[in-house]
């Protein structure tokens, strides 16, 4: 298995307006895959197509191996869902909610449970619908992980939580995953927080994936060049030209945005009769800011 | 006006002879006969002029009244014009179930007029009804009430015409309707609940028993024949006499020592004082309308124009067939219309549970495609 | 797995059922109060048993109560969660609703079992005319059997969508409209009442709630 999730031509539509089209996702075994999109782009339906909560009009879904919908509890039985919403029963006590959660899962580990609980410092009796945000959050992590999974699936498992409790909950993953060779599979908008922990990152937007690589090649790939002297139309440049800036505010030359960039690729300038200046690596913010742009503009 | 007029006038006579006599007994004692007798002659006419004048008031009061009649068939029915739809239709519908009930016998029963009246109603009684029997129905009745009030009130004026023993035995009313399966229940329910011995032995089959406990014939003793010594301690202990010494020791007697002879003497004496007959008089009144209902066309004349003073005779009469027979079929009527039993009929408990297990099987289909 | 969804379940409905048992317990016993067999006046069993035949409705009507309250209160927490933890549990849908529907039948079982109490006891301290019987045991099979198919009815629809829910109300608004149409057409007959005719008689699912509901009988 060289994916722990795979998807072909994935199509689901979710009201009037909105659609996912043609989504073909590779998550690879053993990776950390950040899911990445604006608000609305389609994440979290992806998500749920995923862990069998939806169903999909057109394609495949294979998770750890196992199709689904079809066998969606035999996935659901090796996958640590973390949903965007909180959706545990709000009446139940915590301890009442990690009893119940356990009686589902075979490979339940209680030391896990006791280890994180005592690092998240949750009360045990405590109402589920009196817990805070950050509570919630934790103790829905402290679910996915205590359940031993191969796959971890996050829908914004940090959003509107403080600082602390988000350092939180990703020094717990990144301590599940260090023991244990498992698949994390983690949505955000918060492309920054995305950027130290994920080894592969995906690109949603409008219902469609704009971009799927290795992190790496995704920050490297991504520069702003500064070049003077270019001429007004570029031919078949070695690289994907995202964006150019003529803007005089700027006074030193213009600023390009392009993707797939490599050192030998600076010959190219000399070629054209341009000087390249400066070559700044883009974080993955601003790689993402620029993808989007790119994909969002009209064809020319 | 006029009400209040008629009443004045009645009450004032009223209170002049109420008052007139105690006066005049005072002066009694004083004179002899002769002059008393002349003045209650003197009073006597003045009362009877004051009813005179009530009823010429009255006369001329309800000579305004307009009253409708409605003729269905041979059933007259008098009322006010603005009840005219209503009834027009009760009438309709009284009449079609007499017909189908009396059949040729419509003129047995005699007297078919009927003044209808809504209760509470202050339309005077017009000039004549007071002789037509009146049927009283409330602002809620519809056609169908009404209609059976009306035969209601036919059943007892047509019990009218019976002889004493027998008018007495019916209850005062003749039914002309078969007893409808909710009228035979509840006498099963009596038939297998009273406690009295003769009742008992009736609804094990002894026909004889059932003839004693419908009364068509009389015990020599009741108190013997009906009860057993357990029932009648029974009845003693619910029995209300007046205290005296000998029916406080009787009394005691009977409940304290069990002494049978006391309770039997008791229940003897105070005959009158309730002991109670062993079924109800529905059931005497079931088992007439069995009769009227098996002897077909005629029974009912056949009933009413028996000279015999007897029930059992004109039972035999009407239906044609012998009182054993006759008995025989009420009690098989009777046993027939037993209540629905409570216990859980197998049928009824697999078609529960199959209704359980199929909508189980619908909420198992529950779908998971929600939207999340 | 059963364990934890009946605690749920308990949780959820703990004041429903508490309250079941009580008035469970309590029915027989008043109704038999009420009828004054305790201090029977032996000559009127009719009156007794009317008085009796009185208190069927409140039986139907309790089971019929007791079937909604638990069924609804087994499905309310997943509404209101719209699903989603219950769909994410590594279970096939049709399992987690039969344990669901078993743990909400084993709850019942709880004013079942007053109910018989209560009507053992009340018979028991009842004298009883000659000629009456008590049906303790009938009276709570019936009632058993009542509540349980009024809990499958309401189970079935809440396990249901909101779009199963709008079916079920469109098809009683449909009788509605029919029933005022005919009636606006003078055309007899009237289809609710066929239609309740249908539920109530033999084989519909409601004849259950028919019949005699009666603690003392003939």
């Amino acid at each position: 298995m060289s994916n722990a999730i795979e998807t072909r031509g994935l199509r689901y539509r979710a009201g009037k307006t909105f659609e996912i089209r043609d989504l073909s996702l590779n998550v690879p075994a053993g990776s950390i895959y950040g899911f990445l999109g604006p608000n609305g782009s389609g994440k979290t339906t992806t998500i749920a197509l995923l862990m069998g909560l939806l169903r999909a009009s057109e394609g495949t879904i294979t998770v750890l191996g196992e199709p689904v919908p079809q066998a969606a509890a035999r996935v659901l039985a090796r996958t640590g869902f973390v949903p965007e919403r909180p959706h545990l029963y709000p009446t139940l006590t915590v301890e009442e909610t990690l009893r119940y959660h356990a009686a589902f899962y075979s490979t339940w580990d209680w030391r896990r449970a006791d280890e994180l609980f005592s690092r998240f410092q949750l009360d045990r009796s405590l109402r589920i619908g009196g817990l805070s945000k950050g509570e919630t959050g934790k103790l829905m992590m402290l679910l996915a992980l205590a359940q031993n999974p191969d796959l971890l699936v996050l829908d914004e498992p940090t959003d509107g939580l403080d600082p602390v409790v988000r350092r939180a909950l990703v020094i717990a993953v990144l301590d599940y995953v260090s023991q244990r060779d498992a698949a994390v599979f983690i949505s955000s908008h918060l492309v920054h927080e995305l950027e130290r922990i994920c080894d592969w990152v995906g690109v949603m937007d409008d219902g469609k994936l704009v971009a799927e690589m290795p992190m790496q090649t995704f920050k490297s790939g991504i520069k702003r060049l500064r070049v003077t002297g270019a001429p007004s139309l570029v031919e078949d440049p070695p690289f994907v030209l995202l964006s150019r800036d003529t803007g005089e505010t700027l006074g030193a030359g213009e600023v390009w945005v392009v993707r797939g960039w490599q050192s030998p690729m600076q010959q190219y300038f000399e070629g054209i009769g341009a000087s390249l200046r400066e070559v700044v690596d883009l974080d993955l913010e601003e790689g993402f800011v620029e993808l989007l742009r790119t994909f969002r503009a009209p064809p020319a | 006006m006029f009400d209040r007029l008629l009443h004045a006038v009645t009450c004032g006579a009223a209170v002049v002879v109420l008052l007139a006599g105690p006066v005049q007994r005072s002066r009694l004692e004083a004179q002899d006969a002769a002059p008393y007798r002349a003045r209650v002659d003197t009073l006597a006419a003045l009362l009877q002029e004051a009813r005179e004048a009530a009823a010429r008031a009255e006369s001329s009061r309800v000579a305004g009244v307009q009253i409708d009649s409605i003729v269905t068939g041979s059933l007259v029915i008098l009322t006010t014009p603005a009840e005219r739809a209503r009834i027009e239709a009760a009438s309709r519908r009284a009449w079609n179930q007499l017909t189908v009930l009396l059949r040729q016998d419509t003129e047995s029963v005699g007297q078919l007029t009927f003044y209808l009246v809504k209760a509470g109603s202050r339309e005077p009684r017009p000039l004549g009804a007071d002789t037509i029997p009146t049927v009283v129905y409330s602002e809620k009745s519809d056609a169908v009430d009404i209609a059976d009030r009306i035969i209601w009130r036919l059943e007892e004026e047509t019990a009218l015409g019976l002889d004493t023993v027998t008018f007495e035995w019916l209850g005062r009313r003749l039914p002309l309707r078969p007893s409808s399966p909710g009228e035979l229940s509840r006498i099963y329910v009596d038939l297998a609940t009273r406690p009295a011995r003769v009742v008992r032995e009736c609804y094990l089959g002894n026909l004889g028993r059932c003839e004693e406990a419908l009364l068509v014939w009389t015990a020599d003793d009741p108190v013997i024949e009906w009860y057993d010594a357990a029932e009648r301690r029974d009845l003693v202990a619910q029995l209300w006499v007046p205290a005296s010494q000998s029916s406080d020791q009787r009394r005691r007697a009977c409940l304290d020592l069990g002494s049978d002879d006391a309770c039997v003497e008791m229940l003897q004496r105070h005959w009158a004082y309730g002991l109670p007959p062993p079924l109800s008089v529905d059931a005497q009144r079931s088992l007439t309308a069995l009769a009227l209902e098996l002897g077909g066309e005629g029974a009912l004349g056949r009933f009413l124009d028996t000279a015999a003073a007897d029930p059992g005779d004109r039972l035999t009469a009407s239906s044609g067939l012998t009182l054993d027979s006759l008995v025989a079929a009420w009690h098989s009527s009777v046993l027939a219309a037993r209540p629905p039993q409570t216990t859980i009929a197998r049928r009824l408990g697999w078609t529960a549970f199959f209704w359980v297990l199929v909508l189980t099987f619908i909420a198992s289909r529950s779908t998971r495609w929600r939207r999340a | 797995m059963f364990r934890v969804i009946l605690y749920t379940q308990w949780k959820w409905s703990r004041i429903v059922v508490a309250l079941g048992v009580l008035v469970a317990f309590a029915l027989p016993i008043l109704s038999v109060q009420g009828a004054g067999v305790t201090d029977p006046t032996r000559w009127d069993a009719t009156r007794l048993l009317r008085s009796i035949e009185t208190w069927s409705v409140w039986y139907a009507t309790f089971a019929l109560g007791i079937g909604l309250l638990v069924a609804t209160t087994a499905w309310a927490q997943d509404h209101r969660g719209r699903h989603v933890y219950a769909l994410s549990l590594p279970i096939p849908r049709w399992e987690y609703t039969l344990l669901r529907f078993a743990a909400g039948a084993v709850l019942l079982a709880a004013p079942v079992v007053a109910l018989w109490i209560g009507a053992l006891l009340a018979t028991s301290l009842a004298q009883i005319p000659p000629g009456l019987h008590a049906y303790p045991n009938a009276l709570a099979l019936r009632f058993a059997l009542a509540a349980l198919v009024a809990y499958a009815v309401f189970f079935a629809v809440s396990a249901g969508t909101t779009r199963t829910a709008g079916y079920v109300l469109a098809v009683v608004g449909a009788l509605f409209a029919a029933e005022v149409l005919l009636s606006a057409a003078g055309v007899g007959g009237s289809v609710i009442e066929g239609a309740f005719d249908r539920l109530v008689n033999w084989p519909g699912p409601l004849e259950i709630f028919t019949g005699r509901w009666m603690l003392i009988d003939v």
